[in-house]
């Protein structure tokens, strides 16, 4: 399997002028976040906060005021846009073209080497709008379609190319949990490919499932990313321990001479404790049980959970 | 080139759906139609009747078909989204740009032939005979002029939104077509330099250079030389809109 490229983002700041009353703008500031190599990683943020942007710099639909995108090592060109699939997060697609004559304007646009001769073109293209089931709707024009349909067709559109980097933004809008769950399998044969992903989503639980990594952008400065803990997110396991405060899970966590928690917060006398390995949760669980307290949950911790969001979101999530 | 191409075909099979396609069609043959009914109804000058009228039409028709396809190619673009995702793809602005352009002039000059068979017709249909050769240029020089116009219409809609572009071309066009009446009639009082720069502007923007029906009716007569110059003149001025607008554009952020 060949690395997929990475994405860096160096020292980004994105001011725009926006109209008269509001004037200039700073949508991103001073923003650094790297995208790890056949990683997938998740950009969460509240609205606004300058995700999409953070995307179109990405692209090269927007240039940076200072600061520099690369993608592979190379500033943001049309060879390393030929590396990208994009899937925005509303359907970009002209509503009067046909689902065939969209894909073949696409792959004739990205001329990637394996399509290159006709027969094998037309092959992809089949295969493409059969794994997306347009397979029956080929014909009839994008404005005839379902919502539902339009965004399986601009899965198709991101990806007959082949990419080596994958940009989704909020891919699951519009869809029924049908077309949710053959989306995440799609993504997940992406992920396992090796492919770099950059996911946009205000789904947690889609995060949670598909993402190795998590930035977090308010206000167009990067708060969090989980790529600089010391951990692998795959690896984190959550404890929930009920009946203790604070000093009890202390107490407990110094009789036992067990492991300190990676992260946790007290919600009344409940812990929720969150762990670097499964072996330091276990331990934690089986100390728990010994001493009869009530453990109301353990399991993988989640990539990042919504109190974490709240932290970081701030006052922007309460308006 | 290949992106080029690919643009240019995406651009004309777009229009050609669009839904003012058959509409102007649609107007382009009425009009035809009424010029004829009125070239019945002269006592004489049939021909030139019917060159006036249906030239106006005809002018009138696919200049305002230029100017709306050329703002929906981009401006729309713009509005619906559609333009984000066809410069994420590998493909320079520049080469974009030049693609949609050529995908304008593409569907106007199927609109032009598909109004010209017609137009044929209807000269058939009154013993006119085939279309001679002064009438044929003066058909070329309309379709000159609209892609022109359409050029403008991207010129505008690479910075501005659809109904500025739309009035802002408007406003260009009609500033062509009464530029060299208003340098030719002003005032005896008026000051020299006003006088310079209203006749430098005439001659710089002029759309009565491209209207040859005085030509096409044996009116007035133009030389091979002077039809040259015109059509150098249509066409260098398309290439320097075409060149300003790509500067613009290039540096343009698509943002929503």
């Amino acid at each position: 399997m060949s690395v997929a490229p990475g994405i860096k983002v160096e020292n980004v700041t994105k001011v725009v002028y926006s109209d008269v009353t509001k004037g200039r703008q700073t949508i991103v500031s001073d923003l650094s976040v790297t995208f790890s190599p056949g990683k997938s990683s998740a950009l969460l943020g509240h609205n606004g906060a300058g995700k999409t942007t953070t995307i179109k710099l990405i692209l090269g639909l927007v240039r940076p005021t200072r600061g520099q995108v690369s993608i592979d090592g190379q500033p943001v060109g049309v060879e390393q846009r030929r590396m990208i699939g994009y899937m925005p997060e509303v359907n970009r697609i002209p509503l009067v073209l046909t689902p065939t004559e969209v894909l073949e304007f696409h792959v004739a646009t990205y001329n990637p080497p394996k399509l290159r001769d006709a027969k094998a073109r037309k092959v992809a293209i089949e295969e493409a709008l059969r794994r997306v089931e347009l397979w029956e709707h080929r014909k009839k024009r994008v404005g005839k379609l379902s919502k539902g349909m339009a965004r399986r067709l601009a899965w198709a559109q991101a990806t007959i190319h082949d990419p080596s980097v994958l940009i989704l933004d909020e891919p699951m809008s519009g869809l029924d949990p049908t077309g949710r769950l053959a989306m995440r399998g799609w993504i997940s044969d992406f992920r396992a490919a090796g492919k770099t992903i950059v996911l946009c989503s205000h789904e947690l639980a889609t995060v949670g499932e598909l993402c190795d990594d998590v930035s977090i952008l308010r206000k167009g400065s990067l708060v969090y990313s989980s790529a600089h803990e010391e951990r692998t997110a795959s690896g984190a396991y959550r404890l929930s321990l009920s009946g203790l405060d604070e000093k009890a899970v202390a107490a407990l966590r110094d009789g036992a001479g067990l492991k300190a928690w990676m992260r946790g917060h007290q919600e009344g006398f409940t812990a929720h404790l969150v762990f670097a390995d499964y072996a330091s949760a276990a331990e934690w669980l089986q100390a728990a049980l010994q001493r009869g307290v009530v453990v109301t949950d353990f399991g993988p911790a989640p990539l990042i959970d919504e109190r974490v969001l709240l932290k970081f979101f701030g006052k922007e999530l309460e308006s | 080139m290949i992106s080029v191409f690919m643009v240019m075909r995406e651009s004309f099979l777009l229009l050609r759906r669009d839904k003012i396609f058959l509409p102007a069609v649609a107007a382009g043959v009425m009009i035809t139609i009424f010029a004829n009914i009125a070239s019945e109804w002269g006592i004489e000058e049939f021909r030139k009747i019917l060159f006036d009228v249906g030239a106006l039409g005809f002018h009138l028709t696919g200049c305002l078909v230029a100017i709306f396809w050329g703002t929906k190619t981009v401006s729309e673009a713009r509005a619906d989204g559609s333009l984000e995702i066809q410069l994420a793809a590998p493909i320079g602005r520049v080469s974009w740009l030049v693609g949609k352009y050529l995908g304008l002039v593409l569907a106007l000059i199927f609109f032009w032939l598909l109004v010209l068979v017609f137009w044929q017709g209807i000269m058939f249909a009154n013993d006119f005979g085939g279309m001679t050769q002064p009438q044929f240029m003066f058909f070329v020089f309309q379709l000159l002029e609209w892609s022109l116009v359409g050029a403008v219409a991207l010129f505008y809609s690479t910075f501005a939104g659809v109904t500025i572009a739309l009035f802002a071309t408007i406003s260009t066009w009609m500033a062509g077509l009464v530029s060299m009446p208003v340098a030719q009639n002003l005032p005896y009082g008026a000051k020299g330099w006003a006088v310079d720069v209203v006749q430098g502007l005439a001659r710089f923007w002029d759309f009565r250079q491209f209207n040859l029906s005085g030509f096409a009716t044996g009116v007035e007569k133009i030389g091979p030389g002077e039809l040259q110059v015109r059509g150098v003149y249509g066409i260098l001025l398309i290439l320097i809109i075409m060149t300003v607008s790509c500067i613009f554009f290039r540096r343009r952020d698509v943002l929503a």
